[in-house]
């Protein structure tokens, strides 16, 4: 029985990560007032780059950058299209994700059913002998680390200092930001980018420490929930925690279930993390959604931003 | 056949010019930028493209394929445009016309397999268009009662409709005859929609083109679709005019759902006949795709989706006669897309 918990938990932590990171990367765009769903295309490339480097070079770092520029670009160009081009946000973010599938698709085939060292779990002295949780939260990957501290740090950014005050005051009413002399444009390209950034590491994890191998379109939707998930977090960092471990828990429930030989059959299980996204997203709904950014709401109206 | 129907539109002659322009030099730099990657691959563009050329107007039977392409990609379309012309979004083409799809096989194998085909098939599609109505009927209860976001909500709801098909043909419908192999039975011969001879077409190209005219019509010559225009444009000036947005709203939807389902429908009569787990993906979306880059005019997203169709059939045909593979035409197509986005709205409206 603590065996079976100890594997749960490990399997929350470990399919949670991923959403973490796109899920704060797109918390921090939609601050800025834009929403990437192209975060799914952005962590897609993320595990293909990833995946390629780690099986060429085995240099982790590098695989991290590599990613990281890659989804970069792909935050580019939701923002450049849809602010300079005027493209409809959500329209165009689906032709980036049909995009990035397209070219993983070509350049990632040769590297199917490929095998790589990835990776490793650090495990943290003392922490990780604590009975139960030890082992699932402190005996991990060294990009699992940095997604624990992630909400932390970027809800001090956003909200501790005069950059944060100025994504979110570009996300709510721009023309205050153009006012104070920021540059708003320049703004939103950098936060849409991050998120890019930040999903493409997610990616990274998912491809080199989690799964371990390489799939064509193995993103399955991550990064849509996570762009649902910042609601529910109702665009505060702090709760990404629950968000993304609920993902987590969700997740793992088809490995619990066949641990326990509950006979439900694999393919209803794996909806429940969908199912359970839309049916918190229905609870948080009823609420009225007092932080949501301003500029949210105008989505579909052309923006002009004078600077 | 185009042109024809571009004088039929006459209304949105000068936006259809506009868009038209956009979509020719979406076709150029996509042209330049994919020779590029062709060369980096140790292709010669000119050889390639000379085979896309070919593979569109080479054959009867491949003008047949890119038209049983194009019929689901033109319903899926005219699914997002609609719901679009009203203010709501909806990218759950895929999952209305997958569940579409599921649903023709289910009545096909396990109720109409007695039925002679005029009777057969019309209960088909029906129960398609029934079950695409259904499907989009969740999402758009989620946004009148719950107010939650409809593009969130209908992407998700595609995977759910993902999983059910898998968790199906693994289950409930796989088919008994079969090397334990996940896909359903067959629908019986008299349920198939008779093809024009020496392809895989039928008529159901002519009933899609035909949606989609009757669409335009609508939205650009009769009262109802000014006020659906109306409501799309600004939700409060159509409200103080008396006109009943909500309502207006929801038909528009389950409508969208129901055209989607229809387009599964067909999708299972005309060629597909069982169900497997990968069974017409990406047809919703490329309808999407194909509306998304038509700027809203039903007409021209004929065009487009007419494109679209082709290069995904030509993919196939393309690793047969350069080795290149079929992913290849993906990306060729996910850059026009792109192209087209980027030369987007900004540069009209200004």
């Amino acid at each position: 029985m603590m065996n079976l918990i100890e594997n749960f938990l490990l399997n929350t932590i470990r399919s949670g990560t991923p959403i973490m990171f796109a899920l704060i990367g797109d918390l921090i765009g939609q601050r800025a007032g834009h929403i990437s769903l192209s975060v799914e295309g952005a962590m897609l490339t993320g595990c293909c780059v990833g995946f390629a480097a780690c099986y060429y070079t085995d240099n982790l770092l590098l695989a991290v950058l590599l990613a990281a520029l890659a989804g970069a670009f792909v935050g580019f160009l939701q923002i450049h299209f849809n602010i300079s081009c005027g493209a409809d946000m959500f329209a165009l973010a689906l032709a980036i994700n049909y995009f990035c599938s397209a070219v993983t698709n070509y350049f990632g085939a040769s590297l199917i059913s490929k095998s790589i060292s990835g990776f490793g779990r650090i495990a943290i002295p003392l922490l990780s002998e604590i009975p139960l949780i030890g082992d699932a939260i402190f005996n991990q990957d060294i990009l699992t680390y940095i997604s624990y501290l992630l909400p932390i740090v970027v809800g001090f950014i956003l909200f501790k200092t005069k950059i944060g005050t100025a994504i979110r005051t570009a996300g709510e009413v721009h023309q205050v930001a153009v006012a104070y002399g920021y540059n708003v444009r320049l703004l939103k390209y950098g936060a849409v980018m991050t998120a890019g950034i930040l999903a493409a590491v997610g990616g990274v994890q998912l491809s080199c420490a989690y799964t371990m191998t390489w799939t064509a379109d193995m993103a399955g939707g991550r990064g849509f929930i996570a762009s649902a998930l910042v609601i529910l977090c109702s665009w505060k960092p702090g709760r990404a925690y629950m968000a993304a471990y609920l993902f987590g828990a969700a997740q793992s429930l088809q490995i619990l279930f066949q641990l326990l030989a509950i006979p439900i059959p694999t393919n209803i299980v794996t909806m429940a993390p969908y199912v359970v996204t839309l049916i918190a997203l229905a609870f948080i709904s009823m609420n009225k959604n007092p932080s949501m950014p301003e500029e949210l709401k105008k989505i579909g109206r052309p923006l002009e931003i004078q600077n | 056949m185009m042109q024809k129907m571009t004088v039929k539109a006459g209304a949105d002659r000068p936006e259809i010019r506009k868009v038209l322009m956009r979509v020719l030099a979406g076709i150029f730099v996509p042209i330049g930028l994919f020779s590029i990657f062709l060369l980096t691959q140790r292709q010669n563009p000119l050889t390639v493209y000379r085979a896309l050329v070919m593979c569109f107007a080479g054959s009867k039977y491949n003008v047949g394929e890119i038209a049983v392409e194009m019929t689901p990609v033109l319903l899926a379309g005219m699914a997002a445009l609609i719901p679009a012309k009203v203010g709501l979004s909806n990218c759950g083409g895929e999952g209305q016309l997958i569940a579409g799809c599921l649903t023709a096989n289910i009545v096909g194998v396990y109720l109409c397999s007695g039925l002679p085909g005029v009777v057969g098939i019309p209960i088909m599609l029906a129960a398609a268009a029934a079950a695409g109505l259904l499907w989009a009927a969740i999402p758009l209860f989620c946004k009148m009662k719950l107010n939650m976001n409809e593009t969130l909500t209908t992407l998700l709801s595609n995977y759910i409709m993902y999983k059910l098909v898998a968790y199906m043909v693994f289950g409930p419908i796989k088919d008994t005859a079969g090397n334990n192999y996940p896909m359903s039975a067959r629908i019986a011969e008299q349920l198939r929609l008779p093809a024009f001879a020496g392809t895989r077409a039928n008529v159901m190209i002519f009933a899609a083109l035909f949606v989609v005219v009757i669409t335009a019509f609508v939205f650009a010559k009769t009262e109802l679709g000014f006020k659906l225009r109306t409501i799309g444009g600004n939700e409060r000036a159509a409200e103080f005019a008396g006109f009943s947005v909500k309502k207006a709203r929801c038909w528009a939807f389950l409508i969208a759902g129901a055209i989607a389902g229809l387009g599964g429908g067909i999708v299972m009569s005309s060629v597909e006949f069982q169900m497997r787990e990968a069974t017409a993906h990406d047809l919703g979306y490329l309808g999407f795709l194909a509306t998304g880059i038509a700027g809203g005019s039903p007409i021209v997203s004929i065009f487009t989706s007419f494109l679209l169709s082709a290069l995904s059939v030509c993919g196939t045909s393309l690793e047969i006669t350069t080795g290149l593979r079929s992913s290849a035409s993906t990306i060729l197509m996910s850059v026009i897309l792109l192209t087209i986005f980027g030369l987007g709205r900004g540069r009209r409206e200004k």
